[in-house]
């Protein structure tokens, strides 16, 4: 921790772990520097973490020499209750540049309102939640509002949950601004980090930054891990300058979310219609009892097996998914077995081919994927079908649900298809995600 | 409670015994599904601890026998295999202390089978633990025995654990004594380390240990071969 170098750009809105000792050394080559102590005292017996926000009780988190740390941020390095944070005030200090937006596509007029909205919120520091439908286009929507910011000399950040969206983003980005330098940033990135005027980040990475966006934006704000994680929230706070804004990108917002809305902290923009035109497919509900105690049987549900049939003579692409990783075993025998024809392959989070997988599945050398929550969001496939079996288990929330029966037609070349949601019952959140889709249709004008 | 190694919750299924008989029950820190990614080595080489599938000297430690005659008697509790190794990156690289007690009962049950007169730690040297704030071996075992401290570590510019294996066996002694010498006389000690990998840590300081007091007998135990 002894950080005796640091480069002065690397400070700028970012917070770097001093012990206490290096923090003279640093305070005498480098004026201005703003320093926190890393953990507050909350009381007798918790610590709170200034980095990651997160209470620490004090007697689980004590080294044998009689320190304090905090475990939840360790993968940044870890912290002791008597280091330092240091971070210099963010100063904007970037080339100016007058025309950024290096793209050259279009925008509908729904997104084009949404954009503007977008634009205005940056304009007046307002927070907002962009509630847009799954295939609504909401990179683009950003464009505009992003290179406006850019062009202010603001600096903006954008994160995202997840890895695989970060890296799907990074090209999208580089093609839209291909004269600003862009930093990505996420757990297995090597390259160093540099002092950018746009960063792409996971929301983890957010953690190292201390009031340095104008303008945040956080891609998916309910997707696992950002959801379940007040760590992540607090990061978010952090990041973001005292006088800066925050955009939520979402397509299922959660209530709380929605409560804030209601409250003014946020301001709600709202795009129900996809970019093509057309409604969200309407999920079937197909009750099937006992579909579980009939895979322990080794039998394919006669409900699935049917709908698979269908899909299998019509050679019409599909996802299917299952709640449990346990359940990938069970089945792929069984529709091996039962059906030959049928190419597909498994797909969970642990698997080492997991990308390859998706890979072929896009260049349609498989005619299905069965796979975990995985593939909920962020992946495109254009015209399939999606079945969910098992739809009520619990690990399936209303959110995972709608972005579920979002990956049917999201091309404008086939913009409708099938949702079945298989479930031996009715649970809350297979009625609540049936209920949203409905009202966004409702919403965007469609009976 | 959550596991040590996955940190998902989980809770210890007690047996009938552990309800039933009258002493203290060891509280599992790791749930059964990383307790069985865990390899537990049976069958193994008498010096060095490694698991095989028969127990005669391996290639190793023949070499080792060659070179400086006096056996080690090494046994190891696990297989040195991936979640080992994040393990150990976890609780000695990053510094999360809190996995200190994740192999408490698993020790706790060895330690019982096989009971010695002392218990003595590899030590760490100054800088490292003034860093770390814990020292990773002490960590590991004094919530199973009583340890009692009689090396001392020289500074190493280098760790070993950073070097080649090469690089690793040329290094020289770099322990020292500094314990009371009439404790140990005649008495049964176990020498108490992490990991064995080349074995050149646990032979310097089992020289170390001999030169001072040439009347013990001495065995040596880490966690991972």
């Amino acid at each position: 921790m002894g950080v005796k170098n640091i480069e002065i750009a690397a400070l700028y809105g970012c917070q770097q772990v001093v012990s206490a000792a290096a923090l003279t050394n640093i305070n005498n080559n480098i004026p201005h520097c703003q320093q926190r102590l890393a953990m507050r005292q909350l009381n007798t017996k918790w610590l709170v973490c200034n980095r990651c926000g997160s209470r620490q009780r004090k007697q689980e988190v004590q080294l044998a020499d009689g320190r304090y740390y905090c475990p939840d941020c360790l993968l940044l390095g870890r912290v002791c209750a008597d280091d330092y944070l240091v971070s210099l005030a963010e100063p904007n200090l970037f080339k100016p540049n007058s025309a950024p937006l290096t793209w050259s596509g279009k925008l509908t007029t729904d997104q084009q309102a949404a954009a503007a909205a977008i634009r205005r919120g940056f304009a007046q520091r307002q927070d907002q939640l962009l509630w847009a439908v799954t295939g609504a286009g909401k990179t683009e929507m950003l464009f505009p509002g992003i290179a406006t910011a850019l062009v202010q000399g603001l600096r903006v950040g954008v994160a995202s949950p997840r890895v695989d969206v970060c890296l799907e983003l990074m090209p999208r980005l580089q093609v839209a601004f291909a004269t600003t330098p862009i930093m990505l940033l996420h757990g297995r990135q090597t390259e160093a980090y540099r002092y950018t005027q746009l960063v792409l980040c996971t929301t983890h990475q957010l953690l190292r930054f201390y009031r340095a966006f104008d303008v945040l934006i956080i891609d998916e704000v309910d997707a696992f891990p950002y959801a379940q994680n007040p760590q992540l929230a607090f990061a978010t706070q952090q990041a973001v300058k005292v006088s800066g804004t925050r955009l939520f990108l979402t397509a299922t917002p959660s209530r709380q979310l929605l409560r804030q809305t209601r409250t003014g902290q946020l301001q709600l923009s709202y795009l129900p219609r996809r970019y093509h035109g057309h409604a969200l497919p309407q999920p079937q509900v197909q009750l099937c009892f006992k579909w579980r105690q009939q895979l322990n049987k080794q039998r394919i549900p006669q409900q699935l097996a049917h709908r698979i049939a269908i899909k299998v003579e019509q050679r019409q692409r599909f996802l299917l998914f299952v709640p449990r990783i346990e359940l990938l075993k069970v089945l792929a025998p069984l529709l091996r077995h039962q059906f030959p024809s049928l190419h597909f392959a498994t797909v969970h989070a642990a698997d080492a081919q997991r990308l390859e997988k998706v890979q072929q599945m896009r260049q349609q050398q498989l005619d299905c994927l069965v796979t975990t929550t995985i593939l909920e969001r962020g992946v495109t496939f254009p015209g399939i079908d999606v079945l969910v079996l098992g739809a009520d288990d619990q690990v399936f929330s209303t959110a995972a649900l709608v972005q579920m029966a979002g990956r049917v037609g999201r091309s404008a070349a086939c913009p409708t298809g099938e949702v079945v949601f298989i479930c031996a019952g009715l649970s809350r959140s297979v009625q609540q995600a049936c209920r949203q889709i409905k009202q966004v249709n409702r919403k965007a004008g469609f009976k | 409670m959550n596991c040590l190694l996955c940190q998902q919750p989980f809770s210890q299924n007690l047996t009938l015994a552990d309800l039933l008989y009258w002493r203290p029950l060891l509280v599992e820190r790791i749930c059964a599904h990383c307790q069985r990614r865990l390899q537990v080595i049976t069958t193994a080489c008498p010096e060095c601890g490694r698991t095989q599938t028969s127990p005669q000297l391996c290639r190793d430690c023949q070499r080792w026998l060659k070179k400086q005659p006096q056996q080690l008697h090494n046994q190891a509790l696990f297989v040195y295999n991936a979640v080992l190794q994040d393990f150990f990156k976890r609780y000695k690289s990053l510094g999360d202390y809190r996995l200190h007690a994740a192999f408490t009962a698993d020790c706790q049950r060895w330690f019982k089978h096989h009971p010695a007169d002392i218990y003595i730690p590899i030590p760490t040297d100054a800088a490292s633990y003034a860093r770390r704030g814990f020292n990773p071996v002490v960590g590991l075992y004094a919530d199973c025995v009583s340890l009692t401290p009689c090396l001392k570590k020289q500074p190493q510019p280098v760790k070993q654990a950073h070097k080649s294996r090469q690089a690793r066996l040329r290094t020289p002694q770099l322990f020292t004594f500094v314990g009371t010498k009439t404790t140990l006389h005649n008495k049964k000690v176990l020498l108490l380390d992490d990991i064995y990998t080349t074995g050149r840590t646990m032979r310097h300081a089992q020289a170390c240990l001999k030169t001072a007091v040439p009347d013990c007998q001495l065995q040596t135990f880490t966690l991972a071969r």
